[in-house]
């Protein structure tokens, strides 16, 4: 990852730490409240059953989570 | 000789297959007057239905025949799909002012704001999904023998709460407001016993109907307070 230096040293490594581990940190959050929104959308499927729109709901659900996962990877490596 | 061993041919299933039912059988002959005898598809996005059909909850019985399948109206879901429409075209917005004036945040390097952009992306999903799934199931079911009401709220509020019919004392609409007469939406108040929590199935679709229905499982006369 290239910064541009054209601002003061300081500012742009407090900056650079800051955004890198606070993004990171706050994509892990979401990943964690996406596997809530997984587990819930399944428990909801036990009590209430529409067979088709249950699949679908899921898999909505692992999608997001999937892709939040990959989001943190990509980051990892980028950043 | 008697056989000591009998093959079994079939495998029993994990949850027994429900025999198909004789529904008007099953039907009080109030709500035969009122219903049609047949059953009918349930979709993703219906609200209301009257005897509908591939429907299962968890602790229904044997001889129990779903007679009305609710939802909140689908007008309800108007604001937070506004609202993810305008977080959609933000970005673009944002963008299009920062090009015509210097951006303070120019420092900051491209892969940096494609991966916040993305991550932004994935909020809007994820905020777009929890609101419809918590649409999706507020449901309200009534039964031939009782009142079923799930309440589902920001993902951490999970409640079910149901009644027998026998213990259902009174039932009352309230309608107000120009859209909910327009899209013929309203709150049912089902009043129970005094140990047992009321039920309020709120923004129901064709409330009078529901209210009707009620009635004629309880033998009552329809009570209405339109506004």
């Amino acid at each position: 990852m290239s910064f541009n230096t054209n601002v003061d040293f300081n500012q742009f490594l407090h900056a650079s730490v800051f955004l890198k581990y606070g993004l990171l940190s706050v994509i892990i959050l979401y990943i964690i409240f996406l596997f809530v929104v997984l587990k819930q959308v399944r428990s909801m499927n036990h009590i209430i059953t529409q067979p088709f729109f249950a699949k679908i709901l899921t898999g909505i659900a692992f999608s997001l989570l999937f892709f939040g996962i990959s989001l943190f990877a990509i980051a990892i490596v980028i950043l | 000789m008697p056989d000591v061993f009998i093959p079994v041919n079939s495998t029993p299933s994990e949850t027994p297959e429900k025999p198909e039912q004789n529904i008007s059988s099953s039907l009080p002959i109030s709500i035969k007057n009122i219903m049609s005898g047949h059953k009918n598809p349930v979709y993703g996005f219906t609200a209301y239905k009257e005897l509908p059909a591939g429907i299962t909850f968890d602790t229904e019985e044997q001889d129990e025949v779903i007679l009305l399948f609710l939802r909140m109206h689908f007008i309800t879901n108007i604001p937070w799909i506004a609202a993810s429409i305008l977080l959609i075209a933000a970005p673009f917005l944002i963008g299009y002012v920062a090009t015509l004036s210097q951006s303070p945040f120019a420092f900051i390097p491209p892969t940096f704001i494609l991966i916040v952009r993305l991550f932004y992306y994935l909020i809007i999903a994820g905020y777009i999904f929890v609101n419809f799934v918590t649409w999706y199931f507020n449901v309200s079911l009534i039964t031939n023998k009782r009142v079923l009401d799930v309440d589902f709220e920001d993902l951490i509020y999970k409640n079910i709460s149901g009644t027998k019919l026998s213990q259902v004392q009174d039932v009352s609409l309230t309608q107000v407001g120009v859209i909910r007469i327009l899209f013929d939406y309203g709150d049912v108040l089902i009043q129970t016993a005094a140990a047992v929590d009321n039920f309020e199935l709120k923004s129901i679709p064709k409330p009078e109907r529901v209210v009707q229905i009620v009635e004629a499982l309880l033998g009552k006369e329809l009570q209405t307070n339109v506004i």
